[in-house]
C-alpha cells in the first residue's frame, strides 16, 4: 500500500512539475503557443474552464441535498462533495486564468467590472461561491480538525490546528449541544444560500455562451438549463466514483453508492432528453447556421467527440452499467453438487461471445462495402471527415464494448467497482460535453467568404478548424494534475469522514 | 465606467511633451501608464542595489527608448498641428488645390524627421484634385474625396457627442482590388493574424455565366455593439462619436468580443511577425502603431500583443483632419466616410438612398456602415 502511494504521488508530482513549467512557458511566451484562432476564439482551456465549474457546481448541489434538503442517506459524502466543490471550482478558475491574452491583468474585473457583461457577474459569483464552500467547510469540519489537530499525524494535525482557526469546542456538554444546532443551522443558511448562486454559477457560465446573439448554436434559453443538468451529472458521477473508490466501506456503503450512482443517471436522462429536444427543433428549422453546426458536430472531424464521448461515455456506458449492476445476480452459495450455476454461466458466456463475433463480423462487412475498403480503416483511425466507415466500425465497437460491460457488470466484479466505473465514464464523457458546447459553436463562418477573404503568413489564425496545441495538452495535463494533488492531500489530511484515528480508506488506494 | 476614460480628440494646440498625445486631461491609460513607470523605476532602482552593472546598462537602454517614444511623439504632434493649421487655412480662403499643395509640403517636411514616409493624404496630392476642388461649389463635379474632406472639416468643429461617423461602401463601384486591406495593414502596422477590413468574395451564378460579388468587412461600429456589452471589464466601449474602441492596456485578452461579434470583425493579435524565423526582424514590424493616438511599439508582450483589435475608422486620422486609409486608398471611390449627423454630409446623402443595405440588421445591432447594392 505504502509502495503505491508512493507511486501515486511520484507520478502525479512529476505531473505536476512538467505542467507547471510549460505553463511558465506559456505565459512567457504568450498566446501564440495556443492553436487557437481568430475565428475559433475559444478552445480547449474554456472547454476545461466549464467543465470543472461545472463539476464544482454538482457537486455543491448535491452536498446541498444533505444539508438542506436533509437526506441523510447521503451524509457521509457531503464533505467530500464540498471538497470536491472547491477543488474544481480551484481548477476552472486556473483554466479560465491561463487562457486570458494578459493574465496579470485579471484583476481589473474585480477592480473595474463591467457589470453589463456575463462574464464579469460571474467573476464576482465565484467569489462569493468560493466564501460560501469555504465557511460551510469549515462549520462542518471544525470539530473534527480539533480532534486531529491533537492526534499524532504530524502534518495532518499541523494543518488542521492552522485551519481550526483557534476554534475550540465548549467543554460543557449542554453548551455543545447549543453549539451543534446552531452549526447546523448555519450550515443550513449558507447551503440555501448556496443554491441559487451555484445555479447562477453553472446557469450562468451558460449565459455567457447563450447571451451571444452572433451565434445561433449557443443563443437559446435552452442553454443555460442544459449547462445546469450536465453539470448535475458531471456533479453526482465525481461523486459516485469518488465514494466507490475512496469511501468508507461499511454497512451504509453500498446503498449510498447505489443512491448517487442513480441520481447520476437520473440527469444523465434529462440532459439527454434536453440534447434531443435542441438537436431536434434545429434541424427541423433547418437554419443554415444551426444545421451546420449539428452536421459538424455529428459527421465532421471530431464525431468521435459526440458519438463516443457524449453519446457513448457521458450517456450510454453509465446507464447501461448502472442498469446491469441494478440486476445483478450474486454467485450463488456453493451448493452440494453445484454443477448448474457453472452451466449456465458457460452458456451466458458463449452465448455473449457469439454475439460480439457476430457484432464484429457485421462491421467489418460493413467496412469492406465501402469502396476503400482496408484503407477506409486506416483512413478511419485518422479521424477523416465523413468517412462513415470510420463511423460505423467506432459505433460498433461501441457497442461491443457496452454490451461486454454490461454482461460483466451482471456478474463479475463487485458493484462498487461498476458503479465507480460508470461514475469515472460520465466524469470523462461530460469532458466530451463541453467540447462540443465550446467548439461547434465556433465552426460556421459569421459571413460567408471570411475564411477566404484574407490571407497571410498569420493564416492559419483565420481558420474554422482547431485542435488544441501541444502547450494547451500539457498545461492542462500539468493543472489537474495540480489540482488533484492539493485534493489527494487535503483528502487524506483532512477529516472528512469523520475524525476516527483508523482510517481505511485513503485516495491512493483506490 | 465606461465613459470615464473615452478618449476626446486631442485640442491641436495641447503643449507637448507627455507620452500617447492623450492631450492635457489625466486619462487613466496615462495614470497606469505612470503608475507602471513608477513600478518600473522603483523596481530598477532596488534592481540597481542589488545589481549594479546589469541594472544600469537596463535602465540606460530603457532611458534611451524612453526618450525616442517622446521624441517621436512630440515630432507627431508637431506635424499634426501644422496639417490642421493648413487645412484650416485652405478651407477659410476655398482654396483648397493650392492649400493641398501647401499643406503637403508642409506634412512632407513634418515628417521627414521621423525618418519613414508619410502615406498619409495620399489623394489630396493627386493634381486632379485641386481642379475638381477648384469648382468646389458644383456638388455634382465635385470629387467625392475632396467633398468628403470637408464633411470632415465641419464635423470636427463640432463637439465630439454631436459627431456620429458612418461609412458607405459602394458594392457596385467595388472591384475587389484589396487595396483597403493592405493599407488598412499598412498604416496601423497589423501584424499576421491580424486584418481590420477584408474583402469578401463571393461568386454568383455558374460556368460560364459567372460574376463576382465583393463586400469590403470594416467593424460595423454598431450602435447597440454586441461585443461592448461582453466586455467584463468595460476594455472596449463606444466612443461618444459612435466609435467602437479599444483600450489596449485595460483588455484582459479574454477573446469574449471575438465570440460575440456577429460579423468577426474583431481579430487577435497573436504575437506574431512576418519576418520571424529570418536573420533580422524588420524595422517596419516593430515600429510603434499610432493608433488611438498613443505609440504602440511592439515588443515582448506588451499591448497591443495578446489583445483583441479591431477596426477604429483610423481615429488618429480622423482627429489630424484626414479620412481613414481605407477610404482615402479605395481606387474606385467605392468607399464613403462622414458624419450621419450632418445631413449635408455625403454619407447621409447615400445613406438615404433606397438602395442602401447593413448587414445582419435582423440582430438589432444598427450597423454604422451601409452598403448601396
Amino acid at each position: 500500500m505504502k509502495r503505491l502511494k508512493t507511486a501515486y504521488y511520484g507520478v502525479l508530482g512529476a505531473l505536476v512539475a512538467l505542467g507547471l513549467a510549460t505553463v511558465g512557458y506559456r505565459l512567457v511566451a504568450g498566446m501564440k503557443v495556443t492553436a487557437m484562432t481568430s475565428y475559433v476564439s475559444w478552445g480547449f482551456w474554456v472547454a476545461l474552464y466549464i467543465y470543472f465549474i461545472g463539476l464544482s457546481a454538482g457537486s455543491f448541489l448535491l452536498s446541498t441535498m444533505v444539508y438542506v434538503f436533509g437526506m441523510h442517506s447521503l451524509e457521509k459524502v457531503g464533505r467530500a462533495a464540498l471538497l470536491s466543490a472547491l477543488g474544481a471550482l480551484a481548477a476552472g478558475l486556473l483554466f479560465v486564468w491561463v487562457d486570458l491574452g494578459h493574465p496579470y491583468r485579471f484583476w481589473e474585473i474585480f477592480s473595474r467590472p463591467h457589470f453589463t457583461s456575463v462574464m464579469a457577474i460571474e467573476s464576482w459569483l465565484y467569489l462569493i461561491y468560493m466564501v460560501l464552500i469555504l465557511a460551510e467547510l469549515w462549520l462542518l469540519l471544525r470539530d473534527d480538525l480539533v480532534v486531529v489537530a491533537r492526534s499524532s499525524r504530524r502534518i495532518a494535525a499541523g494543518l488542521c490546528r492552522v485551519l481550526a482557526l483557534g476554534y475550540r469546542p465548549p467543554e460543557d456538554p449542554r453548551q455543545l449541544a447549543r453549539t451543534r444546532t446552531r452549526e447546523k443551522l448555519w450550515v443550513r443558511i449558507l447551503g440555501s444560500i448556496g443554491i441559487p448562486v451555484a445555479i447562477g454559477v453553472h446557469g450562468g457560465t451558460g449565459a455567457i455562451f447563450a447571451v451571444a446573439v452572433a451565434r445561433p448554436y449557443w443563443n437559446s434559453g435552452l442553454f443555460p438549463v442544459v449547462f445546469l443538468v450536465s453539470a448535475l451529472a458531471s456533479g453526482a458521477a465525481l461523486v459516485t466514483f469518488l465514494y466507490a473508490a475512496f469511501g468508507k466501506r461499511d454497512g451504509d456503503f453500498l446503498p449510498i453508492l447505489r443512491s448517487v450512482a442513480m441520481l447520476t443517471v437520473l440527469f444523465i436522462g434529462l440532459d439527454l432528453l434536453l440534447l434531443v429536444s435542441e438537436v431536434v427543433v434545429g434541424l427541423y428549422s433547418g437554419v443554415p447556421s444551426d444545421v451546420n453546426v449539428f452536421q459538424a458536430m455529428f459527421t465532421g472531424r471530431y464525431w468521435g467527440v459526440f458519438w463516443l464521448g457524449q453519446i457513448g461515455l457521458a450517456g450510454i456506458v453509465p446507464i447501461v452499467i448502472v442498469a446491469a449492476a441494478e440486476r445483478r445476480r450474486e454467485p450463488a452459495p456453493a451448493q452440494a453438487g453445484g454443477a448448474r450455476p457453472v452451466a449456465r454461466r458457460v452458456r451466458q458466456t458463449a452465448m455473449w461471445l457469439a454475439g460480439l463475433v457476430a457484432l464484429f463480423v457485421i462491421a467489418d462487412v460493413w467496412l469492406l462495402a465501402e469502396p476503400v475498403g482496408r484503407a477506409g480503416i486506416l483512413a478511419a483511425l485518422q479521424v477523416p471527415t465523413r468517412h462513415h466507415a470510420g463511423w460505423w466500425y467506432w459505433i460498433g465497437e461501441l457497442v461491443i464494448v457496452i454490451a461486454a460491460a454490461a454482461w460483466l457488470a451482471r456478474s463479475w466484479g463487485s458493484p462498487r467497482l461498476w458503479y465507480g466505473a460508470a461514475g469515472l465514464a460520465t466524469v470523462a464523457g461530460i469532458l466530451a460535453v463541453r467540447l462540443n458546447i465550446v467548439i461547434p459553436g465556433f465552426v460556421v463562418p459569421e459571413l460567408s467568404g471570411l475564411r477566404t477573404a484574407y490571407v497571410d503568413p498569420g493564416d492559419f489564425r483565420f481558420s474554422y478548424h482547431y485542435f488544441p496545441s501541444f502547450w494547451e495538452l500539457a498545461t492542462s495535463v500539468g493543472m489537474i494534475a495540480l489540482i488533484v494533488l492539493v485534493f489527494s492531500l487535503l483528502w487524506e489530511w483532512l477529516p472528512l469522514f469523520g475524525s476516527e484515528p483508523a482510517r481505511t480508506a485513503s485516495p491512493s488506494q483506490g | 465606467m465606461v465613459g470615464q476614460h473615452v478618449a476626446e480628440p486631442a485640442p491641436a494646440d495641447s503643449p507637448p511633451g507627455e507620452r500617447g498625445g492623450g492631450g492635457t486631461e489625466w486619462r487613466p491609460a496615462n495614470r497606469r501608464a505612470f503608475l507602471r513607470n513608477l513600478a518600473l523605476a522603483a523596481a530598477s532602482a532596488t534592481a540597481a542595489g542589488v545589481f549594479p552593472r546589469a541594472a544600469s546598462a537596463a535602465s540606460a537602454a530603457e532611458r534611451a527608448r524612453a526618450k525616442a517614444v517622446v521624441k517621436a511623439t512630440r515630432l507627431r504632434r508637431q506635424y499634426r498641428r501644422q496639417a490642421q493649421e493648413s487645412l484650416d487655412e485652405s478651407l477659410a480662403r476655398q482654396e483648397i488645390g493650392q492649400a493641398n499643395a501647401a499643406a503637403d509640403a508642409t506634412l512632407q517636411a513634418a515628417a521627414a524627421p521621423l525618418g519613414y514616409p508619410l502615406l498619409a493624404l495620399g489623394p489630396l496630392t493627386l493634381p486632379q484634385t485641386g481642379q475638381v476642388a477648384s469648382q468646389a461649389a458644383d456638388p455634382v463635379t465635385e470629387d467625392a474625396l475632396a467633398r468628403m474632406e470637408a464633411d470632415l472639416k465641419r464635423a470636427l468643429a463640432k463637439p465630439v457627442e454631436q459627431r456620429r461617423w458612418a461609412m458607405v461602401i459602394d458594392a457596385r463601384k467595388c472591384i475587389g482590388c484589396s487595396a483597403c486591406t493592405v493599407a488598412c495593414k499598412a498604416e496601423n502596422k497589423l501584424p499576421p493574424g491580424v486584418v481590420y477590413r477584408p474583402v469578401l468574395v463571393e461568386e454568383v451564378g455558374t460556368f460560364p455565366n459567372v460574376t463576382m460579388r465583393f463586400i469590403p468587412r470594416p467593424c460595423m461600429h454598431c450602435e447597440n455593439p454586441p461585443c461592448v456589452k461582453v466586455c467584463p471589464v468595460g476594455a472596449t466601449f463606444k466612443r461618444p462619436d459612435g466609435i467602437v474602441a479599444i483600450d489596449y492596456d485595460v483588455c484582459i485578452g479574454c477573446r469574449y468580443c471575438l465570440a460575440a461579434c456577429p460579423y468577426q470583425a474583431r481579430t487577435f493579435d497573436w504575437g506574431l511577425y512576418y519576418t520571424s524565423g529570418t536573420p533580422e526582424l524588420e524595422q517596419y514590424e516593430t515600429v510603434p502603431s499610432f493608433e488611438y493616438e498613443e505609440l504602440w511599439p511592439r515588443e515582448g508582450l506588451r499591448s497591443p500583443i495578446d489583445n483583441a483589435r479591431k477596426c477604429h475608422f483610423c481615429l488618429h486620422r480622423l482627429d489630424a483632419g484626414m479620412l481613414p486609409m481605407c477610404v482615402t486608398t479605395c481606387l474606385g471611390r467605392a468607399t464613403y466616410f462622414g458624419d450621419q449627423s450632418d445631413p449635408k454630409s455625403l454619407v447621409s446623402e447615400l445613406i438615404a438612398q433606397p438602395n442602401a443595405q447593413r448587414l445582419k440588421e435582423e440582430l438589432g445591432t444598427d450597423p454604422k456602415v451601409y452598403y448601396l447594392v
